[in-house]
């Protein structure tokens, strides 16, 4: 039935454009500042920056802090293999960062919050915050030990639960250096704070231009890059509900109208003995009022169904929230009211005698 | 003795266009019920009997002339009068009957009212003491394709009942009935018509029924061809 179908259709549409949404919100109000790399680097990971760059960048002016970032991979965990979170396509990553500098950032460390235990400090030497997955998959604990490569670490704290980071880890620098086989003069990238947030996308120029084998990447613009693409999403979304909810009421039209046709001997029989206009159209709304409610209730299933399976199968998570499972729901019944209208109309105003003639 | 006018049908026509052909099933018809008269309709079959049964019932139009319903014009009245009219006033027995198939039998005896404002136990517990009246208090749950001729009929005369009508328009009302049982309708609905001073139209080709009526119309090629009163007094 294309009422189901259009309900499947807009609730994973829905969940789609949510799970994105509040994925990349996460990454980009995590990222608060200008995100410094080598030039032509496939990606983070894989940049190389001397540690000499810390007093560069922060000499520029108006930057207040430049952050050096380091970022391993991990294969061996407990003396198994490293199972890796589906989010970085199989692999797990330690991420390290300089509990003395960390200390001058504005904001957490990509907005990362904690659930149990505390965050880096200063003088932390074997020690490691791990990401709720992490924990959860390995029964970690605070205190207790974890073996990263051969290396024993501490468990100090553990991330609250997040899409983006629930497979990382979280260790100082020198830790996450020895881990990633960095020289001690190395770093991954840099994140520079300005100390006006407005400054930041004159000083990536600033950076970039400066600097031929770097390259700056500014948090604001880049979320809004995301936010308009978003919005082109939304757009989208929006046209292919409403086709999907023109459909629906199409269908519903035909099926109300086949069914009050096939009908029209037993409404004139009931017009005949006194009911009015009025109860017929009612009789026939409440009618097709139900056949929105059960379309939606079966689209709502197989829509979450869906997603759920779909959620199994991919790395990231579609977000399917109470509020959109009843939108659509809304939309089947509102489909199953405004489909009904035309065929209640038209059968509530015919002729008893006609009607009851029909054979 | 001087009554109330009820039906008042004046040079009513209908017709009907088929085509390029024009079938003419009342040609002018005028008929007068006073309130409380036990009226018989009689005539041979295709002479127009259900066609002014149907516009004396509100259920149809007259192409041409006028009836009356206590002195109101009904050509005049909305959708929804009429509507009411036959909810609140008229019982129309259908000489094919008209119950709705997906129905049992207390259900359509209530149909009239199922949609008024009638407290739906009070509704249900006159319903089954008409389907008793008419000897169906053992069928009260069946459906109508699980009853025979007959009693679909007494269903419809029960049916007909519930809104306790001033008038009761009845086409064939004991055509699929036995000698016995059709007697038995026709003496409730005379007893009816004594005691409740209920008006009767019915159309009839059971001669024997009619002797006892009050006025007998005589319908022939959509005309009125003879009018018999009580007593014998005939207008040809
Ligand atoms: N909807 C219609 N379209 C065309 N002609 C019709 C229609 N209804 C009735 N007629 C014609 O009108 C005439 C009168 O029909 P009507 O049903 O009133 O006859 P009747 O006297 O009730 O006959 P019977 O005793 O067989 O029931 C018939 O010739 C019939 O063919
Ligand atoms: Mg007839």
């Amino acid at each position: 039935m294309a009422l189901i179908i259009g309900v499947v259709t807009i609730i994973s549409m829905v969940s789609v454009t949510a799970g994105i949404r509040s994925m990349v919100t996460d990454a980009i109000s995590g990222m608060n500042g200008i995100m410094v790399w080598e030039k032509d680097a496939l990606d983070q990971p894989w940049s190389y920056l001397s540690t000499d760059y810390e007093q560069k960048l922060e000499s520029i002016s108006g930057v207040r802090v430049a952050l050096p970032e380091v970022f391993g991979f991990i294969t061996e965990i407990d003396g198994d293999t490293a199972r890796g979170s589906e989010m970085m396509m199989g692999m797990t990553g330690v991420m390290g960062i300089d509990p003395v500098k960390e200390q001058e950032r504005e904001g957490t460390f990509y907005g990362m919050e904690m659930d149990k235990g505390r965050w880096l400090k200063p003088g932390d030497k074997s020690v490691v915050i791990l990401g709720n997955e992490i924990a959860d998959n390995y029964k970690k604990r605070i205190g207790s030990t974890i073996e990263l490569d051969g290396k024993k670490l501490k468990v100090i704290g553990i991330l609250k639960e997040s899409q983006m980071f629930g497979g990382y880890m979280l260790a100082p620098i020198d830790v996450a250096r020895e881990l990633a086989d960095l020289d001690s003069d190395i770093v991954n990238d840099y994140t520079i704070q300005a100390y006006n947030p407005q400054d930041q996308g004159k000083i990536a120029k600033i950076i970039e231009f400066k600097y031929d084998d770097l390259q700056a990447m500014n948090s604001q613009s880049a979320g809004e890059e995301m936010s308009d693409l978003l919005n082109t999403f939304d757009m989208v979304f929006l046209v292919i509900s409403l086709i999907a909810l023109l459909t629906a009421g199409v269908v519903i039209i035909n099926t109300m109208l086949m069914s009050v046709m096939d009908r029209q001997k037993e409404i004139g029989v009931l017009k005949a003995v006194g009911w009015t206009n009025d109860d017929i159209l009612k009789l026939v709304l409440i009618e097709s009022l139900l056949l929105g409610i059960i379309g939606g209730i079966i689209g709502c299933i197989i829509g979450s169904v869906i997603v759920t399976i779909i959620n199994s199968a991919i790395p990231f998570s579609l977000t399917l929230t109470p509020t959109n499972i009843l939108g659509a729901f809304i939309f089947a019944v509102s489909a199953g009211l405004f489909g009904g209208l035309y065929p209640a109309w038209r059968i509530s105003r015919i002729n008893p005698i006609d009607a009851i003639r029909m054979e | 003795m001087a009554k109330k006018k009820m039906l008042e049908a004046r040079e009513v026509k209908r017709e009907y266009i088929m085509g390029k052909t024009v079938v003419r099933a009342l040609r002018g018809v005028d008929i007068d019920i006073e309130q409380g008269e036990f009226v018989f309709i009689i005539g041979p079959s295709g002479s127009g009997k259900s066609t002014i049964m149907h516009i004396l019932g509100a259920l149809d139009h007259q192409t041409a002339g006028s009836v009356t319903l206590d002195g109101k014009e009904m050509a005049r009245m909305s959708d929804w009068q009429l509507s009411m009219i036959r909810r609140n006033k008229i019982g129309f027995i259908f000489q094919n009957f008209n119950l709705v198939p997906s129905l049992n039998a207390i259900e359509n005896v209530m149909l009239p009212l199922m949609t008024s404002d009638m407290n739906k136990t009070v509704l249900e517990a006159r319903a089954i003491k008409l389907l008793k009246l008419v000897g169906l208090g053992h069928r009260i749950h069946h459906r109508p394709t699980e009853l025979s001729g007959g009693e679909r009929q007494r269903v419809a005369v029960a049916r007909s009942l519930i809104n306790e009508p001033e008038i009761i328009l009845a086409d064939e009302p004991t055509g699929e009935l036995d000698t016995k049982t059709g007697t038995g309708i026709m003496q409730l609905m005379r007893k009816l018509c004594k005691e409740k001073g209920t008006t009767f139209v019915i159309v009839t080709h059971d001669t024997e029924y009619i002797q006892k009526g009050d006025k007998i119309f005589h319908i022939r090629d959509g005309l009125i061809n003879q009018e018999i009163y009580k007593g014998g007094k005939v207008i040809e």
